[in-house]
């Protein structure tokens, strides 16, 4: 289909109102999904949560193919397709639903600064960690642990962080925490009293970061240093990830 | 007596059945007054003493020996001609030779009997490499071959390939080894591009043609559109299938692509999962097709498909196992592979299905070009019969023959058929489809299809 095309049915799309059967799809969570996958996931479920947005989530093998743009989450709502954080806030965006209508241009462009710093530290801090097994049988699971693993050190290599040691790594880390930690301060969420989708990201990548289970704690220990990121996640998860149980 | 040669243009040993070639052609029709001479060459008693053969380099001998055993039992003249005529075809096929010549003579020596003959095969082996360059045609795709081959590569007709291939559909390279056993089996494996590998070994037992096979496929399925059904998107990704397949099959037909008598029944059952990988089913097909010759050169030929896949293991069937059913070369008047289950205008496939072909094939109307050209085409005009659907387990046989027997899809039409070589035709076709379900993709009016193996 062309791109205006597309545009089209994307427009279409966006007159008709949030289903009850929308779904996320990620990988399966016992023994394929990568950290950054995982907060990657994460971000997208407390957005939608926090725009008040049913969704179902399934586990599945094939999640980052079954992807349009093979990156995960995607969520499946209607006859849609959308992948990834960006792309999924402008489609809520198209149906009526925004976190970030509040702020003005300022704090607009100072939300996605931040969002590209987690981006770029977080997000590549967490793939540095290798965790790609697979549930496929012998020899693919092999191969496609090695595809895997070459492409995420291709990647590195790309964005100059192949000679990083693991200490330059946790400093980063480190760094980045704090630009985020005194960016909120003592507020509730970063921008008035309000979250929008930069508190759902940096819930999602500081939430998989303190909660995984990784041979090394070295990364959720430089995180918990700083309290009020601390009750930050705890805040968010409470308020939209326990009361679903209650 | 010099029996011509004539050199062997295929090197690969062709499966297809030879059309009207016999070792009566080679004889020339006798004058009237020779018929007294030609009368006593015939009638007389002969014994083969030695059959030899010549200009063997790298070949070893007793590959040879089952090819030529059978020119020891020739009685007369004729018979010793016919004999040697056939063991040179299949010295031939053997693919590692580039000519052969045969010499029939009287037996001398110390041991020649007074009507004692020798024959003697005269051969030129091929070269140790060689190259070629081919097209190949499949079911509704052409593409362009380059191949490098080692022919007789230990002396006992091993051969050793690799082929790259450019293609309407796709690309690919591969590498083959194929070892022939004359009389007794042939062993054959086969990569291909990094993805695919199989063995198999083929067998003859009494009529029945046997291939026992195993092969392992590393699939990976993605989406050709953004709009693709999620149906579809679901089965995106990597599987692997490990299977054990046997072939079973008798062929009687005087010829692959138009035959005027004979039949062809072919069964084939699939076991994957048990050796390995993802993809866990069983799979039975089967092919059956009737000929038979009617007034003024025409041919009635009627056939049969069939087959069922069985998920084990509880999961669902891949899409890339599945049956498909429509096209030029199943049943005509429908779009490609555009009949049955489908969401969103993609075509799902189903586990089970049947279909069934009525033709009527004539010779041109009025012959042009008899004799020659005009006799690699055909009319025909065909009745086709199908039906796909999918198995819901758990009702029972009935229920799912009672599912395959309804809303059958069935057409009607007349067209041309033109013969390639004695693999494959091309077919044009004027097609009305009936029967026609919601979600069905038809092709009313004029369809072509090409390939190698038609309904």
């Amino acid at each position: 289909m062309s791109l205006a095309a597309e545009a089209f049915m994307s427009q279409m799309a966006a007159a008709e109102p949030w289903p009850e059967n929308a779904t996320l799809y990620q990988p399966l969570k016992e023994d394929q999904i990568l950290l950054s996958d995982c907060a990657s996931s994460l971000a997208v479920q407390a957005y939608l949560r926090m725009c008040g947005l049913p969704v179902q989530v399934f586990c599945r093998a094939n999640a980052e193919y079954m992807s349009p743009s093979g990156k995960i989450p995607f969520i499946h709502v209607g006859n849609q397709v959308v992948s990834e954080l960006g792309p999924i806030v402008q489609f809520t965006k198209a149906k009526g639903h925004s976190l970030s209508d509040g702020l003005d241009d300022v704090q607009r462009a100072e939300m996605k600064a931040y969002m590209e710093l987690v981006n770029n530290m977080l997000l590549t801090a967490e793939i540095s960690r290798p965790r790609y097994s697979s549930p496929y049988s012998w020899p693919l699971n092999k191969i496609l642990a090695y595809q895997k693993q070459w492409e995420v050190r291709r990647k590195m290599n790309a964005i100059g962080w192949g000679g990083k040691t693991l200490e330059q790594v946790y400093e980063d880390v480190s760094q980045c925490c704090q630009a985020l930690s005194q960016r909120l301060g003592t507020q509730s969420y970063f921008f008035n009293k309000q979250p929008t989708e930069l508190d759902a990201l940096v819930f999602g990548h500081l939430f998989t970061i303190l909660t995984t289970r990784l041979t090394s704690t070295e990364l959720a220990e430089r995180v918990k240093s700083y309290s009020n990121l601390l009750s930050f996640c705890r805040r968010i998860e409470q308020t939209y990830f326990e009361d679903k149980s209650s | 007596l010099y029996l011509s040669s004539v050199q062997s243009l295929d090197p690969l040993p062709m499966h297809g059945r030879d059309l009207d070639v016999h070792p009566e052609d080679f004889m020339e029709t006798p004058d009237q007054g020779q018929d007294s001479k030609q009368e006593i060459l015939e009638n007389k008693d002969v014994v083969v003493q030695h059959v030899n053969i010549q200009g063997l380099g790298r070949t070893k001998e007793d590959l040879l020996g089952y090819e030529i055993s059978d020119v020891f039992h020739a009685k007369n003249l004729i018979d010793v001609m016919k004999r040697a005529h056939v063991a040179r075809q299949r010295l031939l096929r053997l693919g590692i030779f580039k000519d052969v010549e045969v010499l029939i003579d009287t037996s001398e020596g110390t041991d020649a009997l007074p009507n004692g003959l020798d024959v003697t095969f005269e051969v030129t082996e091929v070269k140790r490499l060689t190259g070629s360059y081919n097209t190949m045609v499949g079911n509704n795709e052409g593409s362009m071959v380059l191949g490098l081959k080692l022919p007789n590569m230990l002396g006992r007709a091993e051969k050793l390939t690799f082929q790259f291939s450019y293609g309407t559909k796709e690309t690919s390279y591969g590498l083959s080894f194929f070892k022939p056993q004359p009389g007794h089996f042939e062993l054959s494996m086969e990569t291909e591009c990094q993805s695919n590998i199989c063995v198999s070994l083929q067998f003859p037992l009494g009529v029945t043609n046997h291939t026992l096979k195993w092969e392992g496929v590393w699939r990976e399925l993605g989406c050709l559109a953004r709009s693709a059904s999620f149906a579809v998107r679901e089965e995106s990704g990597h599987s692997l299938k490990s299977a054990l397949s046997h072939t079973v099959s008798v062929d009687s037909r005087n010829s692959a692509i138009f035959p005027s008598r004979g039949a062809l029944l072919r069964i084939n059952q699939e076991l994957a999962g048990y050796t390995g990988g993802d993809a866990s089913f069983l799979k039975e097909d089967f092919e059956l097709q009737l000929n038979r010759r009617l007034f003024w050169d025409s041919v009635l030929s009627a056939s049969l498909w069939g087959g069922m896949l069985y998920p084990i293991g509880g999961q669902a069937s891949c899409i890339a196992d599945r049956f498909y059913l429509g096209g030029p070369t199943s049943v005509r008047g429908f779009g490609m592979y555009s009949i049955g289950p489908q969401s969103e205008g993609d075509y799902l496939g189903g586990e089970a299905y049947w279909a069934g072909g009525l033709h009527l094939y004539t010779p041109l109307p009025f012959r042009p070009g008899k004799g020659g050209f005009g006799d690699l085409f055909r009319t025909h005009f065909f009745l086709n019969a199908g039906n796909l659907c999918n198995l819901s387990y758990g009702d029972g046989p009935r229920a799912h023959l009672q599912k395959l027997a309804e809303c059958i899809r069935w057409s009607y039409g007349a067209g041309i058929v033109l013969r390639l070589g004695n693999i494959a035709r091309l077919e044009l076709n004027y097609c009305v489809p009936m029967g026609v379900q919601s979600g069905d993709r038809i092709c009313d009016g004029v369809q072509f299809g090409a390939g190698i193996r038609f309904l």
